[in-house]
């Protein structure tokens, strides 16, 4: 209820869009608004969610995660013809599990691995809390996207990667993100689509996120079903086992 | 199913009213409904420009299609992508800033400005490799030929325009800019008729520059060459002053000239002079006075079309000449021989246009022909072709009606073709077929016999061509003693009557039929072009240099079109501008012209196109571009051409090549202009650029599939395109563009049977993708869809839900692939992959969709039908179905059993691990007992290519060997089936004993403890807790492995 009041007046704040269009400190404030308030966001100690990931074709994996989202720790596990593979990032340091090949014990992950884990494990994103990640905003304008009108925010994080956000500017929510990551040595352009946000505990979270590598390529969907604020999640669970792990149980 | 009834309806509505309400649209209502390119790259297409550059000893390319846009390489050209797609597609000129390699220009516009040449929007920039495109103006160039950037100053830029080339305007010329393009100043005009052909720089000392200044121009019926205007010039001063040079050059009226400095002395400069005796000629002093050369036939050869030269880096008498073919000099120029004997002996398409040479490594060329791009690695002896650059110039485009249908259509200087629409893991060039040769046209396959193709080249040749057996027999009508001298366009119209099939028109100034496939041949109409001697001056065309290629014939029929509701009716429309339309099939000619408004005298007719709904009914395009006007005119007429309404509007883009209506919904419009594709979905009110996948590039013919509702489009510099599937379009009605939310209909999904075998070719190759392997869902979205739910549910016949989909949310049309199948089968936990990656298909019939958007819950249905190919029959096919259930179903019982064990193991060990002494150490050991018996029926160690495998691993082999053949298991897989059935009957039974053993075993030491005991999960539970539900049994559809190992390749980003 409380997240219907806040898009109420978001939206008609919105309706003076082109009066903040310039004013990236406003969009931001909106966005927070929208998504629930810096409070919401600050009594956010753990959260975990479970969902399926969907390849073309019609391949699924079942998964979990789990976050810290002040200590950046991320933990994912997921389900593939009943082998449990893991990756994790402690907010140091990161390793994987990926039994498919044979191998059941951790390793550490290489860098742009490791790279892809500390985007992850910032739960929020960078748009939260930017000045303190030290990443550097600038909002280059209004434009189009698909057809909906949306704010374009560059984000040039603290390690220099840049991302290209751009939020819808009816609600200030992000809906799109492109970027380049590095996958086995190449470039990769990444387009995210993200939608179905719903609220958990006073916040609002996309439920549906959809990923395109390169050009042409089929997207891949991660569909949240459940999301939990703030559950008990044993801390130990993010770092590099020295024997393979066993899978962190769902919720 | 209440839905799609509400559709078909609106459709008859539709279709028995001429006018509809006028539908507001641009182009985001077409959504998600995305163009696919299918290529190919097998014989590419012309290239205007090159230029490249090594960056941490990688070469960068970047390639400049005549009518394809800019593609880049970053890795010496075995990986292509376009990097210019929201600009004009036709290129000039590229050059990378010499000092800084992330700084691009590009002229648009090309400067072979042959018959056939697209316009440019003028000149852009990028400044970071490409990814981003700014304009800066200069946009009535139309050609751009070259641009220099100072080595001295990145600011300091040339840009040599040569201006329009179908008629006289200002801007042309050597243009200067100091600010990297913010501001231009013409430093070098001569008239309005006069462009820039050629500059050069010294890239030792940027100020001295070198013009080719070039009097020319087009008209739809006659090219000239040379004139008063065109002269050398040079520059001392960074463009402040040209001098004209005439030391040495010839005298008289000069054509087109080629320049290139000798980048290791800069004092030698090269120029390739048309004159009336074109030749070569050589500066040892900056240009101050020239020597003749060489007038071999390579360097005389068709000096419009072919105006490059170039010098090897390192070696000033070393004299490239590509054209015909690439002639080199060793001597300064004096004396050329071919690099290629006659052109054809090393497999390079003839007709070269851009040359680019490595100045660190003189040895790596690159050579841009009329056929793609080239790269030698040994200073031009042994060539590479490049197998990425699918920018093939097609003029039309057909289709058959085989299972994938195969596409056909003809190419500026590639022949014509024919290939899949779909082929197994992509279409490959290889797929590609090569029915006719020369400059190609218009291609049919005749509609008893898909061996049996039309094809044609120019000058009019008509060919027909047995493809089995690649034999030709040439069957163009001649004239008969009582007729004229036939004209033939350069693209010379061929029609297939569809109300009477084996009827073949072809026109020459006469409409021409045949009714035997081409063995004899009927005059139907008298002359019906203007037939003005003014018109008919080809043999005239040139210029100084003559050149009669048929490419200006004029005073020729340019596009028919049969009614294929009347037999007897048939229009024809003329590149001189008349429309005739005969009632009694040739008998009696009408000649409309004068009916249509608006329409200047003489304009070009690119399209008539008789309405497949009405035979009243027809739509026309003009195009006027070869007299320099650049106008949409798009018209119908409802009364057989006594009246005719304009339907153009400031939403078309680009001079009109073709128009379609379409077969079902007559509202809908397509028409293909040089800038793209537009669609009106109200009869011609409202009109929006479709741009999804697709680049503005010149859309030259369209095809509408009857049989799988896709919209071919032939692109003139992009190969062929095919939107799949356009009944969500059809069906798009005012009242569901006013609508939040509204479900659309889709085809039948299709499960195909087959798939690609392996293959290792790297990537060095464009392959087309494939439509998805999945029937699409699709619905409109007023707007985007950002908060709550919106997800698609299916149902079968039980109403018990197969799966739920994640919708996609953008505004417009949007379509979900639903892969048909149900979910991938259960697994126990082991250490290797086995084949099974995905469910089983479902049965062939009609399935529930249910679509939810927040708190709206839509319904509709989707057609799930076998491969029409299959040569299975109903009783093997279920057999597969059956036995594959059971398969998924044995499988989903080993992951009980084992799951269900593990679950107790583990949960032994967590207790263990709370107690100490004797209790914990015999809880392990019994935990301990429970791995081991799993162990033997899930391979837990070794894992990939270790060659263990146990009874999980048997079942999946085996799974996925039926699931993946959709006729009958053999006898063996039967056999192996019982086997297993059996191992898992003794494998329950001692997994029964074990834990009727043991549990209570570990039970006792929890309840010593008082620990609560421990239970095994119920098979009810578990489902539940899996998700897994009572399956539909009534029969299972057949699945394959096809996507299997690319669907696991998929995985990568997650199992990295």
């Amino acid at each position: 209820m409380r997240y219907l009041i806040t898009l109420l007046t978001v939206a008609m704040l919105s309706l003076s869009a082109s009066a903040v269009e310039d004013n990236l400190d406003a969009v931001l404030a909106g966005y927070l608004d929208t998504m629930g308030g810096q409070a919401a966001i600050d009594k956010t100690e753990t959260v975990s969610a479970k969902g399926t990931l969907m390849f073309p074709g019609g391949m699924e994996a079942p998964f979990t995660l789990k976050f810290v989202p002040k200590a950046q720790k991320m933990r994912m596990d997921f389900e593939f013809q009943g082998m449990q593979a893991t990756s994790a990032y402690d907010g140091e340091s990161g390793w994987s599990v990926m039994p498919f090949m044979g191998k059941t014990t951790a390793e550490p992950m290489a860098d742009d691995q490791l790279k892809q884990a500390r985007d992850q494990a910032d739960f929020f994103g960078p748009l939260i809390n930017h000045k303190d990640k030290g990443h550097q905003l600038e909002l280059v304008g209004v434009t189009d996207i698909e057809g909906t009108e949306a704010y374009h925010i560059k984000v040039t994080k603290a390690n220099e990667d840049v991302e290209d956000w751009y939020l819808d500017t009816e609600y200030n929510l992000p809906f799109r993100v492109e970027s380049v990551a590095s996958m086995m040595g190449q470039e990769v352009e990444t387009t995210t689509t993200m939608g179905d946000y719903k609220e958990v505990d006073g916040l609002l979270v996309p439920f549906s996120v959809q990923v395109g590598f390169g050009a042409g390529d089929a997207e891949q969907g991660i569909v949240i079903e459940e999301m939990l604020m703030n559950p008990d999640i044993d801390h130990s669970i993010f770092d590099m086992p020295e024997v393979a792990v066993e899978a962190a149980t769902a919720d | 199913m209440q839905t799609t009834l509400k559709f078909a309806l609106l459709g008859l509505l539709a279709g028995s009213l001429p006018l509809s309400a006028q539908i507001d649209i641009d182009s985001y209502t077409f959504g998600g409904l995305s163009a696919r390119a299918l290529g190919p790259a097998t014989m590419s297409g012309r290239i205007a420009a090159l230029d490249a550059v090594e960056i941490d000893g990688k070469l960068n390319i970047y390639v400049g299609a005549a009518s394809g846009g800019v593609w880049k390489s970053s890795n010496a050209g075995i990986t292509f992508e376009p990097v210019f797609d929201d600009h004009s597609q036709s290129i000039g000129a590229i050059r990378i800033d010499p000092s800084s390699s992330d700084t691009i220009w590009v002229g648009t516009g090309e400067p072979w400005v042959r018959n056939s040449v697209s316009v440019g929007t003028g000149v852009y920039r990028s400044s970071d490799a490409g990814k981003t495109w700014q304009s800066l103006g200069l946009e009535q160039s139309e050609h751009i030929s070259a641009i220099e950037v100072s080595s001295d100053d990145s600011d300091t830029v040339f840009v040599c325009a040569l201006g329009q080339a179908w008629s006289a305007n200002a801007q042309r010329g050597v243009y200067r800019s100091s600010d990297a393009g913010a501001n231009w100043e013409q430093v070098l005009y001569v008239d309005d008729n006069t462009g820039c052909g050629d500059l050069v720089m010294d890239p030792s000392a940027p100020n001295i520059l070198y013009a080719g200044m070039w009097d020319f121009r087009r008209s739809p019926d006659f090219f000239r060459s040379g004139g008063p205007g065109s002269g050398l010039y040079r520059s001392l001063d960074g463009g402040d002053s040209w001098q004209r040079l005439e030391q040495g050059l010839p005298e008289g009226e000069l054509g087109r000239i080629a320049l290139a400095i000798a980048p290791s002395r800069t004092s030698v400069v090269y120029a390739n002079v048309e004159s009336a005796d074109t030749a070569l000629y050589r500066s040892d002093d900056f240009g101050h006075s020239w020597q003749r050369m060489s007038d071999a036939s390579n360097v005389q050869m068709r000096p419009f079309y072919f105006g490059e030269l170039m010098v090897d880096p390192t070696d000033h008498e070393r004299v490239y000449r590509p054209a015909f073919t690439t002639s080199v000099s060793e001597d300064g120029g004096n004396s050329f021989t071919s690099l290629f004997g006659s052109g054809f002996g090393v497999g390079i398409h003839p007709d070269h246009h851009a040359m680019w040479i490595n100045p660190d490594n003189p040895q790596q060329v690159l050579l841009g022909t009329d056929g793609g791009l080239y790269i030698s690695h040994d200073r031009s002896n042994n060539w590479n072709f490049a197998r990425n650059l699918p920018i093939s110039q097609f003029y039309h485009v057909s289709h058959d009606q085989q299972i994938p249908y195969q596409v056909y259509g003809g190419l500026q200087d590639n022949g014509s073709w024919a290939g899949p629409s779909r082929g197994p893991g992509g279409v490959t060039n290889a797929d590609w077929d090569n029915v006719g040769f020369g400059d190609g046209f218009w291609v049919a396959v005749d509609p008893f016999d898909d061996n049996i193709v039309y094809s044609e080249y120019q000058g009019g040749k008509l060919m027909r061509i047995n493809r089995s057996l690649s034999e030709v027999k040439s069957i163009a009508p001649i004239a008969r003693d009582d007729e004229s001298k036939l004209r033939f366009n350069w693209n010379t119209p061929l029609h297939l009557s569809r109300a009477t099939p084996g009827t073949i028109y072809y026109g020459s100034q006469y409409l021409h039929r045949s009714t035997d496939r081409g063995e004899s041949w009927q005059t139907i109409s008298p002359d019906l072009t203007s037939n003005d001697p003014q018109r008919q001056r080809q043999l005239e065309s040139g210029g100084i240099t003559i050149d009669n290629s048929t490419a200006e014939n004029n005073t020729t029929l340019y596009t028919i079109s049969a009614s294929p509701l009347d037999a007897g009716l048939i229009w024809v429309g003329s590149d001189d501008g008349l429309v005739h339309v005969t009632r009694n099939g040739g008998e009696d000619w009408d000649n409309v012209t004068g009916n249509i408004p608006d329409l200047p005298a003489g304009t070009w007719i690119s399209r008539v196109e008789a309405s497949p709904h009405d035979p009243g009914t027809a739509f026309l395009t003009a195009d006027g571009h070869r007299s320099g006007d650049m106008n949409v005119y798009v018209y119908r007429t409802t009364d057989y051409g006594q009246s005719w309404t304009s339907l153009a509007s400031d939403d078309i883009n680009g001079y009109v090549w073709v128009i379609r209506q379409d077969l079902e919904n007559p509202q809908l419009l397509f028409v293909g202009t040089e800038f793209g594709l537009f669609i009106s979905l109200d009869g011609g009110q409202r009109w929006a650029r479709f741009q999804e996948n697709l680049p503005p590039v010149a859309v030259h013919d369209i095809s509408i599939h009857e049989r799988d509702h896709d919209l071919i489009l032939a692109t003139h510099g992009r190969g062929i395109y095919i939107i799949d599937d356009i009944t969500p379009l059809r069906a798009l009605s005012a009242g569901i563009i006013a609508d939040n939310v509204a479900l659309l209909p889709s085809r039948p999904g299709i499960m195909y049977s087959g798939g690609a075998l392996q293959s290792f070719g790297g990537n060095d190759e464009f392959i087309a993708q494939n439509p998805p392997e999945a029937a699409m869902i699709s619905y409109y979205l007023k707007k985007r869809h950002l908060l709550g739910d919106l997800k698609i549910n299916v149902y079968d016949s039980n109403d018990q839900l197969i799966t739920s989909l994640p919708g996609d949310k953008r505004r417009g049309i949007n379509r979900v692939a639903w892969p048909m199948r149900l979910k991938p089968p259960k697994f126990p936990a082991a250490t290797s992959l086995v084949p099974g990656f995905v469910g089983p298909r479902l049965p062939e019939g009609s399935y529930r969709i249910e679509l939810i958007k927040g708190k709206q819950t839509l319904n509709s249905s989707v057609e799930l039908v076998p491969d029409p190919r299959s040569p299975h029959s109903a009783e093997d096919r279920q057999l597969q179905q059956q036995v594959t259930l059971e398969l998924y179903n044995t499988l989903a019982d080993l992951t009980y059993m084992l799951d269900s064990v593990d679950e107790l193991a583990a949960a032994m060990r967590e207790q263990a691990d709370e107690l100490s002494g004797s209790n914990a150490r015999d809880l392990k050991r019994i935990a301990d007992r429970l791995d081991e018996h799993s162990g033997t029926l899930a391979v837990r160690e070794g894992g990939f290519i270790s060659g263990q495998e146990r009874l999980r691993e048997r079942l999946g082999e085996l799974y996925g060997d039926v699931s993946g053949y959709d006729g009958r298991p053999t006898d063996t897989q039967l056999e192996r089936q019982q086997q297993l059935l059996q191992q898992l009957a003794t494998a329950q039974t001692e997994t029964d004993k074990l834990l009727e053993q043991q549990l209570p075993r570990a039970n006792r030491i929890l309840q010593r403890n008082n620990i609560e005991p421990l239970q095994r999960i119920s098979r009810a539970d578990w489902n539940e807790r899996e998700g897994i539900g009572a399956p539909n049994t009534a029969g299972l559809s057949k699945w394959f492995i096809r996507q299997q190992l690319p669907a696991l390749l998929q995985l990568r980003p997650f199992l990295l």
